[in-house]
C-alpha cells in the first residue's frame, strides 16, 4: 500500500497526506457555477484510483510530495474526537498532519466518486 | 309559391308587356262584359228584360274569360318560343301558363334583388329564367360590380392620401411646437441678458466711487494688521515647543510600556517554571522536596513581579491620560492660533489688494458702462428678429389647424364612399353585406345548443377583426346571443324558446328591438346596412342586419354585426 | 507512543494537584499525570472534529491532540486570556499511555487537596473539591481519551 512518500495538501484549515503511489493526476478545481459536495475555495482536485473506480479529492492547496516521514498511530484521545478514520498522523515542518487511508476517506474531502467510507 | 300580381286588362310594375293585338281584343271584351252588367241593372227596373240581361251577362264573362286565355297564348308565343318552356306539366295553354307565370315571378324576383343591390341573389341560378332575361341582368349585375370596384379603390387611394396628411399633419405639428419651445426659450435668454447689462453698467459707476474710499482706509488698517499678526506668531510657535516636548514624553512612555510587557512576559514564564519544577519534584518523591520548595519561592517571586508590573503599569497610565490631557489642549490652542492667524493673513492681503485696485478702479468702471452700452443694442436686434419667427411659427400652426380639419372631411368622405360600395352585396370577401349573410347562415343553422352559437361567434370574431360585436336577437328583438371583442356575454334562453331562464337583471340589455338595425330589417325585409354611428366606446360604426325566415315568410331571427370603421378600412382599402 | 512502566499509581486524595483556570472555573489536574506545563501552543484545528478537539498541535516532536478545556467541562467563554497555556497530559490507556494537551487559561499552582473535601462524579471529572471557599473540579486524564 503505502510507497513511503505522500502527497501534502491543505484542505478547510487541515493539513493532510495520501500515499503518493495512489494518485492519478492533479487538476484544476472546479469551474464556476458547478456544484458538488466540496467545492468552498477548493481550486485543485486530485484524482485517486480508487478500489471501486476514481475518487477525486478536494484541495484548497499542494504542499507537495514529501519521503521519510515517521508515521504514528492515531491516539486514542484522536480518535475519540475524530470521528474519521486514517493512516496515521505525522509532523511536516513542525504541523500534524493526517495521513489518509484510501479505503475509508473522509466525506468532506472528497469532491466525486468512490464508496462511502 | 309567390301569387303573381296581375290586374286583368292591366299592367303591373316590371312585367312584360302582351302582343298589342290580344289587348285590343281582350279591352272588347271587357267592355262587352261591363255592357252586360249594364244591361242587366236596367232591366232590373223593367221587368220582362231581367232574365235576358243575365244571360247575356254570364255569357260574356265565359267569353271573356276564354279569350284571356286565348289572349295570353298568343301574346307570348312569340317570347317563350325561342327557348322553350321549361316545366309544362299536364297538358296544353293551362300548363304553358303556369311556366310563363313563374317566368315572371322569377324574374320580378331576381330584379326586385337588383334593385335591393343584391347582386349575389340576382344571378343565384332561377330554373324559370328565360335566357335573354338572365343574361341581361348579369350584366347589368357586373356593371355594378364593377363600378362598385373601381368606387372601393378611388376609395382606398383616398384613404391612404388621409393617412399621408394625419402623418404629416402630426410631424408639422411636432417640429412647430418645438421651434415654439426653442423661440421661447431665447428670448428669455436674450431678455435675461438685456438686464444684466443694463444693471453691469449701473454697478461699475458705483464701484469707481467705493474705490476712492477704500484708498483712504488701507494706508491706517495695514500697520495695525501687520502688529496683530506678529503676535499670533510668536503664540504659535510657544505652542509648537509645548507640542514637541508632550510628544517626547509620549514617545517616552511608550517605551516603558514596552518594557513593562517585557518583564511581564518573564514573570509569566517563570511562573510557569515553577509550576513545572513543583510538579517534577513531586514526581521525585521526598528528594523532590527542597526542589518545591526552591519552586515555590520562584513562583512567589514570579507573582510578585507580575504585581508590580501591574502598579508600574497603573502609574504610567495615569501619567499617560494627563499627557494626552496637554496634548489634546494645546492641540486645540494651536488650531485656534492658526484660525486667528489664518484670518489675519487673509485681512492684510485683502487690504493690500484692495489698494492695488482701487487705482485702477475708476479706469475699469468706465471702459464696463461703454461696453455693456454697447451690448444693449445687440440684444435687442436680438430679440426682435426671435419676435418674428415666433409669428412664422404662429402662422403655421394656424395652417396646420386648416389641414386637420380639411382631413377630417377627407376620412369622412372616404367613409361616405365606402359604405356607399357596401350597398351592394357581391360574391366577395370585400363585400360586408355578402359575408354577413354568410355568417347569418351559419349562426342560423347550427346546431341549437348555448355552446355551439358561442363557438360560432367566437369564430367569426376571431375571423374578422374588424368586427367589434355580434348580436343574434329572435323576431321580437330579444338578444339570444351576444358576442363581443372585449368580453364575452354569457348566453341566456329567450322566453320565446321556452328555456325556462330565470329572471335576469340584464333583461333590459337584452331588448334589442329598439335598435336601428333591428327596426330597419323588420321594415324591409331584406338585409341592411345602417349610417355610420359613434358606439359607446367612441369609436365610429356600422352595422350590417341579416334576417332569417321562417319556411311560412314570418321574421325567425336577425344576425347582426357592428363593423369598426377604422378597423375595417385598414384592411378592405384597395381590395 | 510509551510503555507503561513506572510504579505511579492513581494519585492519592490528598496528592498534589495542578490548579488551572479555564473561564471562571478552576480545575484539578493531579500532578502525577501532568507531563509539562507550557506556553499556549499553536493548534491546527481538525476538519470535521467534535468541538472539544481544539486540534493538532507540534510537542517534543510528536504531534500533539488538544482539547479545548473550557468545552470539556462545559464552562462559558471568559476574558481574553493573557497568557494562555497548554497542560501535556498523560492518559493511560489499554497499552501504555498517550500525551494529550488540555488548553486552559491561566496555570495557577499546585496545592494538596485533602480527602474529605471530595463529592463523587462520574466520567473524566471524577469530582468536586474545595480550595479555600474556591470550587474546584478535579480532573481525571486517564478517562479523556476513551470516555466523552
Amino acid at each position: 500500500m503505502t510507497s513511503g512518500s505522500f502527497l501534502l495538501f491543505h484542505r478547510g484549515g487541515g493539513l493532510w497526506g495520501i500515499d503518493s503511489g495512489q494518485v492519478v493526476r492533479i487538476g484544476p478545481g472546479p469551474a464556476p457555477g458547478e456544484t458538488g459536495a466540496a467545492t468552498d475555495g477548493e481550486t485543485l482536485r486530485v484524482e485517486l484510483a480508487g478500489a471501486a473506480g476514481p475518487v477525486v479529492l478536494a484541495a484548497d492547496r499542494v504542499e507537495g510530495v514529501v519521503a521519510g516521514l515517521a508515521v504514528r498511530p492515531l491516539s486514542t484521545a484522536l480518535r475519540t474526537f475524530w470521528p474519521e478514520t486514517g493512516c496515521g498522523v505525522a509532523l511536516y515542518s513542525g504541523r500534524p498532519v493526517i495521513l489518509l487511508d484510501p479505503l475509508h476517506l473522509p466525506l468532506p474531502l472528497v469532491a466525486s466518486g468512490g464508496p462511502d467510507a | 309559391m309567390i301569387e303573381p300580381k296581375r290586374q286583368i286588362g292591366g299592367r303591373t310594375e316590371a312585367e312584360p308587356s302582351l302582343a298589342p293585338a290580344t289587348s285590343g281584343a281582350v279591352a272588347l271584351l271587357a267592355s262587352a262584359a261591363g255592357a252586360g252588367i249594364v244591361l242587366l241593372a236596367i232591366g232590373a227596373t223593367t221587368g220582362p228584360a231581367w232574365p235576358l240581361a243575365l244571360f247575356v251577362g254570364v255569357a260574356a264573362a265565359a267569353l271573356l274569360i276564354l279569350a284571356g286565355r286565348k289572349g295570353m297564348f298568343s301574346g307570348v308565343s312569340g317570347v317563350s318560343g325561342v327557348s322553350g318552356v321549361s316545366g309544362v306539366a299536364g297538358g296544353g295553354a293551362e300548363g304553358v301558363l303556369r311556366s310563363v307565370r313563374a317566368e315572371h315571378s322569377a324574374a320580378r324576383a331576381a330584379l326586385r334583388e337588383l334593385r335591393a343591390g343584391d347582386l349575389v341573389a340576382t344571378t343565384e341560378a332561377r330554373p324559370h329564367l328565360v335566357a335573354r332575361v338572365r343574361a341581361a341582368l348579369a350584366t347589368a349585375a357586373e356593371g355594378l360590380a364593377s363600378l362598385a370596384d373601381e368606387l372601393r379603390t378611388v376609395n382606398g387611394e383616398m384613404a391612404s392620401s388621409a393617412d399621408g396628411v394625419v402623418r404629416m399633419t402630426a410631424e408639422l405639428a411636432s417640429s412647430s411646437s418645438e421651434l415654439s419651445a426653442s423661440v421661447a426659450e431665447i428670448t428669455a435668454a436674450m431678455e435675461e441678458l438685456a438686464r444684466t447689462a443694463s444693471g453691469i453698467s449701473e454697478s461699475a459707476t458705483a464701484q469707481a466711487e467705493l474705490a476712492s474710499r477704500v484708498e483712504l482706509r488701507g494706508a491706517t488698517g495695514e500697520d495695525a494688521l501687520v502688529e496683530a499678526v506678529g503676535g499670533v506668531v510668536e503664540v504659535e510657535a510657544r505652542i509648537a515647543a509645548i507640542a514637541e516636548r508632550t510628544d517626547a514624553l509620549g514617545a517616552r512612555s511608550k517605551e516603558i510600556y514596552r518594557v513593562l510587557d517585557l518583564i511581564a512576559e518573564i514573570a509569566q514564564e517563570t511562573h510557569v517554571l515553577s509550576l513545572n519544577a513543583a510538579i517534577e519534584a513531586a514526581a521525585a518523591g521526598t528528594e523532590g522536596r527542597r526542589i518545591a520548595v526552591v519552586a515555590e519561592e520562584v513562583r512567589r517571586l514570579a507573582s510578585r513581579s507580575r504585581d508590580s508590573v501591574a502598579s508600574v503599569r497603573a502609574l504610567l497610565d495615569e501619567f499617560s491620560a494627563s499627557i494626552r490631557g496637554t496634548v489634546v489642549a494645546t492641540e486645540e490652542g494651536a488650531k485656534e492660533t492658526r484660525r486667528v492667524l489664518g484670518s489675519a493673513e487673509r485681512a492684510a492681503v485683502a487690504v493690500a489688494e484692495l489698494r492695488a485696485v482701487g487705482a485702477e478702479t475708476s479706469a475699469r468702471a468706465l471702459r464696463i458702462s461703454g461696453a455693456t452700452r454697447e451690448q444693449d443694442g445687440a440684444s435687442d436686434e436680438v430679440v426682435a428678429t426671435l419676435r418674428d419667427v415666433g409669428y412664422v411659427v404662429e402662422r403655421t400652426s394656424a395652417a396646420l389647424h386648416g389641414l386637420e380639419v380639411t382631413q377630417t372631411k377627407l376620412e369622412r368622405l372616404v367613409l361616405g364612399v365606402e359604405l356607399l360600395a357596401q350597398g351592394l352585396r357581391r360574391d366577395s370577401p370585400t363585400s360586408l353585406v355578402h359575408l354577413a349573410a354568410g355568417w347569418g347562415e351559419r349562426v342560423a343553422n347550427g346546431s341549437p345548443t348555448d355552446a355551439e352559437h358561442q363557438r360560432v361567434l367566437d369564430e367569426l370574431l376571431a375571423e374578422a377583426p374588424y368586427l367589434d360585436d355580434a348580436y343574434l336577437v329572435d323576431a321580437k328583438g330579444y338578444a339570444l346571443f351576444l358576442g363581443s371583442r372585449r368580453k364575452p356575454v354569457e348566453p341566456r334562453a329567450s322566453a320565446a324558446e321556452g328555456g325556462g331562464a330565470t329572471a335576469s337583471p340584464e333583461a333590459g340589455d337584452r331588448d334589442l328591438s329598439a335598435r336601428p338595425w333591428f327596426r330597419a330589417v323588420v321594415a324591409r325585409g331584406r338585409t341592411v346596412l345602417t349610417a355610420p354611428y359613434v358606439s359607446v366606446n367612441g369609436r365610429t360604426c356600422f352595422t350590417v342586419a341579416v334576417p332569417a325566415f321562417e319556411p311560412n315568410g314570418a321574421l325567425r331571427s336577425v344576425f347582426g354585426v357592428d363593423v369598426d370603421v377604422h378597423n375595417w378600412t385598414r384592411i378592405g382599402a384597395g381590395g | 507512543m510509551e510503555p507503561h512502566n513506572s510504579p505511579e499509581t492513581r494519585p492519592a486524595p490528598s496528592a498534589g494537584h495542578l490548579l488551572v483556570r479555564v473561564g471562571e472555573q478552576i480545575c484539578a489536574v493531579p500532578v502525577g499525570a501532568v507531563r509539562r506545563v507550557v506556553r499556549a501552543l499553536t493548534v491546527h484545528p481538525l476538519p470535521g472534529a467534535r468541538a472539544e478537539l481544539a486540534g493538532l498541535a507540534e510537542f517534543a516532536g510528536e504531534p500533539l491532540p488538544v482539547l479545548d478545556l473550557g468545552r470539556l467541562i462545559g464552562a462559558p467563554i471568559g476574558p481574553h486570556p493573557l497568557f494562555p497555556v497548554t497542560v501535556v497530559v498523560w492518559s493511560r490507556t489499554a497499552d501504555g499511555r498517550e500525551a494529550i494537551g488540555l488548553a486552559a487559561d491561566e496555570a495557577l499552582e499546585v496545592v494538596d487537596l485533602s480527602a474529605s473535601s471530595w463529592l463523587p462524579a462520574a466520567g473524566f471529572l471524577v469530582g468536586e473539591a474545595l480550595v479555600g471557599d474556591q470550587v474546584v473540579r478535579v480532573l481525571d486524564p486517564d478517562q479523556l481519551g476513551g470516555g466523552s
